[in-house]
């Protein structure tokens, strides 16, 4: 036979082109005859194969390729594919022995040898959907997840490895016989992130893959021993449930500097285990109870002997197997243990091979294997009692026969095209009928969006049988419209409305996944910032949830043992990136797309989860069509308008899928657009530049342009810091530091830095970074022997050290002053000095022995103040003199100072300060027995604390609301604000030497609740309080119990 | 204000309290004077109030146990006026009952009436805020509240 490609001549029986490798037939799409390649339609079915003439590559492609994978192989062929990161799943496979065997033959006949091997190395390869990416003298190359991604790339390369190195034993022994020589392949398999695209020069240019992985890969081929599939543990780890794995240990790695663990393959496993789910984790079913109750009922009517047809839609991981597999218990309690419940699942790879689910149902049933002999399959078919009645039991065993035997070499007549079609449909239902009129029978239809066309069909076919008899068609699949399963939902509402149920499964709410989070996950430890970083990520799927769990506990971030899971207190959440499950299963979604509107996602990308058009616009290439690509991808859903006015908008519909496309960029690439995103808000939001700064800063930083990303890093952080958002501006300040060498700042721009941030970590009350944050700023002033620098860094520590926190210490906040005080005057700073003197004051009234002199260092300070309109200053220390007035029983000075000071606060907008202030009021409301005016106070204190965020005065205002309701009688409303104000006062080291607990401990004691109050107490106690107060507070509750002498005991 | 309870010169006035509480207890009256004396006079010289109830209510308790019955009259009114001044329930439910059951011995009895009926008002406030039933009733039970509310 000649070639069609080269004209090349082939020996009778060749399916391929000897010389250039070409298929000489090509297969029908709809019913699998085979056909020459040059058919036009199929002499079986008629099937309409084209209107020119097919090119016979593509069509021997077409056999095992979907289409848009072809048309990206093809993009990749003539240049037209950008290059990506991506982590792709790497085939090694070679001949073994070839350098002897080429020796002993002439080369024409050792190509010939070859040419035919490359045939079953090649062929598993595109079943499988791989990219071979090269084809080297006595191996191949190949990609699982490059240029297209599937979910489970891993799975795929491992069944082709093995089906190549189990498919070429025939060959062997043709080629022993023939030539006798004996040879042998070996597979060489791992995964991980590599760049693919083209790499070489002007003279040649080839699509592969660059990156430690790949090196990895062919390690693991050349320690395969012959015959064998040798696989890294980054695979294994990825696929370990599907597979039965010989452990080899470590491997050497040239050029890795740890070995690399190795497994062989041994086969798949007889039942394999499942993907998702973490062994020793499991939740009940939660947030499904509507969906659930809708489908027990469609249970309960089939039980009755109604039939029904049901689709489950909803996307990859939201729970749509789980709710069948609770089904599945709950149709057990309704219709007994062995109530027909029958599964057949679409395989991802089994898209193109017709009535492949039906071919797997079947295959389930009789134990067929896939290289099971025809005479095999006869005998499997033929033992295998049915149950059916002769005449359906005869016509399903020649059906079935003929079903199992296409594609096989037949030793004789076959049904084939239309009327195996036909008897196929016939079957089906004469056998479907049976087995529901015998008993009501579940058929499930599990990943329906993987079915081939052909099953699709004929499963829409039977539907009327749901009239007639007690079968019900529970289907599951994805809403994909393309898909075929998607017929399934169109036909079934359209035509069986009367039998049809449908069930859409959407995320979990916030509660739900809260729930399930709680349920699964009880990770002991865990920062505070984890479950609500986890739970925004995987936005209520499941799935994700899971994956990203799994992903903790194999980084290491979490451990699982049998007191369940446990937070590695060195793991940091900045290190939690996406699963590599969840990166196929993405991808794959995003290849699906054509090259310019993949393009167009990933440049979206890189603006963020949600990105105004004119943004994209503005860094888009002009002569893209944006709006046809918006729209590709809003059909796609991957993306939604978000806002249409005053500025049209989109946004990911998921931030996973953002991160996914994102992370395919290169980062060079990123750099670039990360550098064009910034400059296209500089032109639109020139007049809003503030509003916008924490994006340009994070842009221009991610494009290395230092000098942009510290101006606006600094310009976001005091914009974070007036709206009160500490750790955010904290963020700011910190990468602006980071940058200070690169953008070469000024001193002012260095001392305003460091005193920001150190201000803001003082408000979330940080103080242990706040004072490294200014020995920072004092190193750096010691090392250039700046004096003003070492004055703006010690002024902040002395400050921290001689105010109410966990880190007052009066001997280094007076140490500090006191340098501070001689540095101010010697550099006649007199900012500086209000401020020290201000310090110093607060040290003497803290440590209570000199009131007088704490007063005299007030007045001082308020002086220099006053004289230089230092207003800020001034309100600092009329606030604290306040209290100096207060507790020295100058009433009327006091309040005068309390006053001006709070008015001042108030003209200035400094609202940190102000809780101070209003708290100075209420404290002198308080003790003056002036119940109602002291509640204003600490009441306004609490809501503008809360407004700022500022954990100090959300605990203090709460202590003083605390006893402020206990006067008033209110017990409970006292208790309640107490306990609110216990965690935040730990937390920023609120502890005045009355703290929160004895005051809680006192309380429960005056009003009865002993437990509670002997409980606090001896925590207090416990936790090296002022042993003074909790003896006092212990002596309290012995009163109240009515044990003086025990009350006397612990007083005294 | 977690300055003035810090103050020694205010010596810590809500434990003062309690250590008067205590003495009274275990019926060391003279050490009860003694201690109010002192601390009361710190308090009114630094202007705070907060307390002033308590500490005038022990007094006025330890000079009815050193049957001194008019100083300590004197003292309890004192006491009420300034926790009535204060509006503090929490000084009143304890004031009100002493004050009520002097009155029923030796007062007016429409006084002690007026009095048992404030003293119930401030006692159900306080239980009715109790926010449990397990806090009210925990309120409720010790004896002194119980005699009280028995004597009604």
């Amino acid at each position: 036979m000649d070639c069609p490609a080269c004209q090349g001549s082939n020996p009778d029986g060749a399916r391929f082109c000897m010389e250039c490798g070409s298929a000489l037939f090509a297969s029908c799409p709809e019913c699998g005859t085979q056909l020459p390649a040059q058919a036009r339609f199929c002499f079986s079915c008629g099937h309409q194969l084209g209107e020119t003439v097919p090119d016979p590559a593509r069509a021997r492609l077409e056999q095992y390729i979907p289409k848009e994978l072809l048309t990206k192989l093809e993009a990749v062929r003539t240049g037209g594919s950008q290059s990506e990161r991506r982590v792709v799943t790497m085939l090694f496979c070679d001949v073994t022995g070839s350098t002897a065997a080429a020796e002993k033959l002439d080369p024409e006949d050792w190509a010939q040898i070859m040419n035919g091997a490359f045939e079953y190395l090649i062929a598993p390869v595109y079943r499988y959907e791989g990219t071979l990416a090269r084809l080297m003298g006595d191996a191949i190359l190949a990609f699982f997840g490059a240029p297209i991604a599937h979910e489970d790339d891993p799975q795929r390369a491992v069944l082709a490895g093995l089906e190549i190195v189990q498919a070429i034993g025939p060959y062997r022994d043709e080629v022993k016989e023939r030539w006798g020589l004996d040879f042998q392949v070996r597979v060489g398999i791992n995964t991980g992130l590599v760049v693919v695209g083209e790499v070489g020069s002007d003279m040649r240019v080839e699509y592969t893959a660059m990156g430690d992985a790949i090196n990895v890969a062919a390690r693991m081929e050349q320690a395969a021993i012959p015959g064998t599939v040798q696989v890294a543990s980054d695979t294994h780890r990825l696929i370990e449930p599907l597979f039965d794995f010989e452990d080899l240990g470590l491997t050497e790695v040239r050029g890795k500097a740890e070995p690399v663990r190795a497994f062989r393959v041994a086969g798949q496993k007889a039942i394999p285990g499942r993907l998702r789910g973490i062994e020793g984790l499991s939740a009940p079913m939660i947030g499904r109870n509507s969906e659930f109750g809708v489908l027990r009922d469609v249970l309960v009517k089939l039980s009755q002997g109604s039939g029904g047809i049901v689709c489950v839609m909803g996307e990859a991981g939201i729970g749509k197997t789980r709710l069948l597999d609770e089904l599945h218990a709950e149709w057990e309690k309704i219709a007994g243990e062995d109530a027909p419940w029958v599964v057949s699942r679409g395989v991802s790879y089994d898209t193109t091979r017709p009535y492949g689910l039906l071919m797997q149902r079947v295959s389930q049933i009789y134990g067929v294997e896939d290289d099971d002999s025809l005479e095999l399959v006869r005998e499997k078919v033929a033992v295998k009692p049915l149950g059916f009645p002769l005449e359906v039991q005869s016509l399903v065993v020649r059906t079935l026969e003929a079903l199992l035997a296409v594609g096989m070499d037949s030793d004789g007549p076959q049904l084939q095209g239309e009327p195996l079609k036909h008897e196929l449909y016939e079957a089906c239902h004469s056998m479907w009928r049976a087995a529901a009129a015998f008993a009501p029978t579940v058929m499930v239809l599990d990943d329906l969006h993987w079915a081939d066309p052909a099953s699709v069909d004929l499963m829409i076919d039977v539907f009327p049988l749901v009239d007639d008899v007690p079968l019900l068609l529970l289907c599951s699949f994805r809403p994909d419209r393309q898909s075929p399963a998607w017929r399934v939902k169109q036909a079934a509402e359209t035509d069986f409305p009367h039998r049809y149920t449908e069930i859409a499964l959407n995320a979990l709410s916030d509660g739900d996944s809260d729930e399930l989070f709680g349920n699964l996950f009880k990770i002991s430890e865990a920062p505070a910032e984890l479950r609500p970083m986890i739970l925004e990520k995987t936005e209520g799927n499941p799935l994700y949830l899971e994956e990203f769990t799994r992903t903790l506990i194999e980084s290491g971030a979490v451990s699982l043992d049998e007191t369940g899971l446990r937070w590695n207190s060195e793991a940091s959440l900045v290190d939690i990136h996406i699963p590599e499950n969840l990166q196929g299963l993405l991808t794959s979604r995003i290849d699906r797309l054509e090259e310019d509107a993949r393009r167009t996602l990933q440049l979206s990308s890189v603006i963020g989860r949600s990105f105004y058009h004119r943004v994209l616009q503005l860094i888009s290439d002009s002569s893209v069509p944006l709006d046809i690509h918006l729209s590709t991808l809003q059909r796609a859903e991957l993306i939604r308008e978000a806002e249409r006015l005053p500025e049209l908008e989109y946004i990911f519909r998921h931030d996973l899928t953002r991160e996914a496309a994102y992370n395919s960029i290169l980062l060079r690439e990123r750099r670039e657009f990360h550098r064009r995103v910034g400059e296209a808000l500089e032109a639109l939001f020139n007049d809003r530049l503030d509003d916008h700064s924490h994006l340009l800063a994070n842009h221009f930083y991610q494009a290395n342009d230092d000098q942009r990303a510290f101006k606006y890093s600094i310009m976001a952080g005091d914009e974070a810091a007036r709206l009160y958002a500490h750790h955010e501006a904290n963020t700011h300040y910190t990468r602006a530091i980071e940058l200070i060498d690169r953008a070469a700042a000024s001193q002012e721009q260095h001392i305003g830095l460091y005193v920001s941030r150190g201000r803001t970590l003082e408000l979330i009350g940080e103080f242990d970074q706040a004072l490294a944050n200014y020995q920072e700023l004092q190193a750096f002033a010691q090392g250039s022997g700046n004096r003003t620098v070492e004055l703006a860094a010690l002024i902040p520590q002395a400050t921290v050290h001689s105010t109410s926190n966990a880190r007052f210490d009066i001997g280094k906040g007076r140490e500090l002053s006191n340098r501070g005080l001689i540095l101010a005057r010697e550099l006649a700073d007199y900012a500086a000095e209000a401020k020290v003197l201000w310090n110093l004051m607060l040290l003497e009234y803290y440590e209570g022995q000199n009131r007088e002199q704490a007063i005299s260092y007030g007045e001082q300070s308020l002086a220099i103040a006053r004289e230089n309109n230092l207003e800020e200053q001034m309100a600092y220390t009329l606030n604290d003199i306040a209290r100096a007035y207060f507790v020295v029983g100058k009433q009327d000075q006091a309040w005068a100072a309390q006053r001006e000071s709070n008015n001042l606060l108030r003209k200035l907008g400094n609202l940190p300060m102000l809780t101070d202030s209003l708290i100075t009021s209420a404290g002198g409301h308080y003790f003056s027995g002036s119940f109602a005016d002291a509640r204003e106070s600490a009441e306004e204190c609490l809501e503008v604390s809360r407004t700022i965020g500022s954990q100090w005065g959300q605990a203090v205002s709460l202590y003083v609301l605390g006893a402020i309701y206990i006067e008033n009688g209110e017990i409970s409303r006292s208790i309640q604000v107490l306990q609110e104000a216990l965690p935040l006062a730990q937390q920023v080291g609120f502890a005045p030497p009355v703290t929160v607990r004895h005051r809680l401990a006192l309380f429960c004691g005056m009003f009865g609740d002993l437990e509670h109050g002997f409980q606090m107490a001896n925590q207090s106690l416990e936790a090296g309080e002022n042993r003074q107060f909790s003896l006092g507070a212990l002596a309290q509750l012995h009163l109240s119990s009515g044990n003086p002498a025990e009350a006397d005991a612990a007083i005294r | 204000m977690e300055n003035g309870e810090s103050d020694p010169k205010a010596g810590y006035a809500i434990f003062q309290v309690i250590e008067s509480e205590n003495a009274l207890a275990n019926h060391r009256y003279d050490e009860v004077l003694t201690l109010t004396e002192r601390v009361l006079s710190t308090l009114r010289e630094m202007g705070q109030r907060v307390f002033l109830p308590d500490l005038l209510r022990c007094r006025g308790q330890a000079l009815l146990a050193l049957e001194r019955p008019g100083e300590a009259i004197e003292v309890l009114e004192e006491a009420l006026a300034e926790a009535q001044a204060q509006n503090s329930r929490r000084a009143l439910w304890c004031i009100l009952p002493v004050l009520a059951r002097i009155a029923a011995q030796e007062g007016p009895a429409a006084e002690a009436e007026a009095l048992h009926s404030q003293a119930r008002e401030a006692i159900d406030y306080i239980a009715d805020h109790a926010g449990t039933t397990e806090l009210r009733q925990a309120f409720l039970a010790p004896a002194k509240v119980r005699d009280f509310l028995k004597d009604l």
